[in-house]
């Protein structure tokens, strides 16, 4: 099972300013000052080990799509963020007009940062094209409507050229779909959202975003341990430092990396991706967020337990469970 | 979990001793909340200099009783955290809302000025 991560972004895109590239481009030619680079293997040693990783990296600014190759001919996404545009582009750059796919959508929920992308999948314009959607809320063809149809798109919804079905599911039932295995899970979220649980041959990872963990409510701290028991990776709504999740923005809907590692360690997963990472923040910020979620699941750990492998998303990440 | 209690004047020094944890932290919370509650001269010195261990629901209660200050006008310092919850606060970013000294003498200092 791979996972490619084309949007991880939270609440809105983001592109990174001049000035940003800038800082990024002070760092490394202060790191490289007199040093002497004969090949251009000894220059990308040089970027890959000796650089700061936010240096060399950046995390993206696309909101949440997140594409699940569990090896079957049916494509399996979830959410329709703006990263679903660069996914759409090389699905037409691999198989062209000619090639009717089945692309198979899980929506989280229907807010604007998880749906925005839809209009700009070049399939969605391709007849022959199937497009199944399927989601836990009632009527979601309606926020697709309101968003491809006047004013908002000059494209109607009802005019595209693939045949798009709304396939309906119900949270805590197992299904199967795309040649995996399915199960949605209610997520606290103005609106509701859903988490999803996809497994094939002995392997699951968790899609849970936008999905805030309140601390003191124990009956869904359980919900969510069984949820995420023993899986490959769990992908996870961290937008927030506990301390905001706590105060300012408590009831905000979304979760933090204290939370993301607790309920990992309870659950016996193997790895966590922080996932959703806050629009305002740069590459060092999400960067040092991610080290010291590291930290803390050290800190955190049960003595003789595995250690849970933390890793952060950003735009073009893949992984092999 | 045990709390020792110093009377400091008008407040008190709170010691938590050992884990705070799903399973100790509605009872500290509790306590918490009662030594702050008794009007806005109210001032607690919390002493976390025994305390190994602090999960999100330990942080939340120290989230609301530091609510409960801005709401009713008490005070709430804490000091001698150890080195691991000292790293917890930083990583939950909490550093950046509560108050935290280096020992006893800062905070009692700082309720007093």
């Amino acid at each position: 099972m791979r996972i490619k991560i084309w949007g991880c972004r939270g609440s809105l895109p983001v592109a990174m300013s001049t000035t940003r590239v800038r800082a990024k481009l002070q760092t490394a030619l202060k790191a490289a000052a007199g040093r002497k680079f004969d090949t251009d293997a000894a220059l990308e040693k040089f970027i890959s080990e000796e650089l700061p990783w936010a240096a060399t990296h950046t995390f993206g600014g696309n909101t949440s799509c997140v594409q699940i190759d569990a090896g079957g001919p049916e494509y399996i996404i979830c959410d329709m963020g703006s990263g679903l545009r660069e996914f759409g582009v090389s699905m037409m750059a691999a198989h062209g007009p000619a090639k009717p796919q089945i692309y198979n959508f899980f929506m989280s929920h229907l807010h604007w940062d998880h749906i925005m992308g839809f209009p700009f999948f070049p399939p969605a314009y391709i007849p022959g094209n199937i497009i199944r959607i399927h989601a836990c809320h009632p009527d979601p063809r309606a926020a697709f409507l309101r968003q491809q149809s006047a004013p908002c798109f000059p494209v109607h919804l009802d005019s595209l050229g693939a045949t798009i079905q709304f396939i309906p599911l119900r949270p805590d039932e197992t299904v199967q779909a795309a040649g995996v295995t399915v199960r949605a899970l209610l997520q606290n979220h103005e609106g509701d959202s859903y988490g999803y649980r996809f497994e094939k041959g002995g392997k699951s990872v968790v899609y849970t975003t936008d999905s805030e963990h309140k601390p003191e409510d124990i009956a869904s701290r359980d919900r969510f341990v069984e949820f995420f028991r023993n899986a490959g990776l769990v992908i996870f709504d961290a937008q927030y430092s506990l301390a905001e999740a706590v105060s300012l923005k408590e009831d905000w809907g979304h979760s933090s990396n204290i939370a993301a590692v607790e309920l990992c360690h309870q659950s016996h997963a193997d790895h966590l991706l922080l996932f959703h990472h806050e629009p305002a923040f740069d590459d060092t910020m999400l960067h040092r967020i991610w080290q010291e979620t590291i930290r803390y699941e050290e800190l955190m750990r049960d003595g003789g337990a595995p250690p849970l492998r933390v890793s952060s998303a950003y735009d073009g990440l893949e992984l092999d469970l | 979990m045990k709390i020792e209690t110093e009377i400091l004047g008008a407040g008190l020094i709170l010691k938590p001793v050992g884990r705070i944890d799903q399973t100790t932290a509605p009872a500290f919370q509790e306590r918490l909340l009662a030594a702050l509650d008794s009007g806005q001269d109210a001032a607690v010195a919390l002493d976390l200099s025994e305390v190994d261990f602090l999960s999100s629901i330990g942080l939340r209660a120290l989230m609301i009783a530091h609510k409960q200050c801005q709401t009713s006008g008490a005070k709430l310092v804490l000091f001698a955290l150890t080195p691991v919850v000292r790293e917890v606060f930083a990583i939950s970013r909490f550093d950046t809302v509560l108050r935290c000294f280096e020992d006893r003498g800062a905070a009692l200092s700082s309720l007093t000025a």
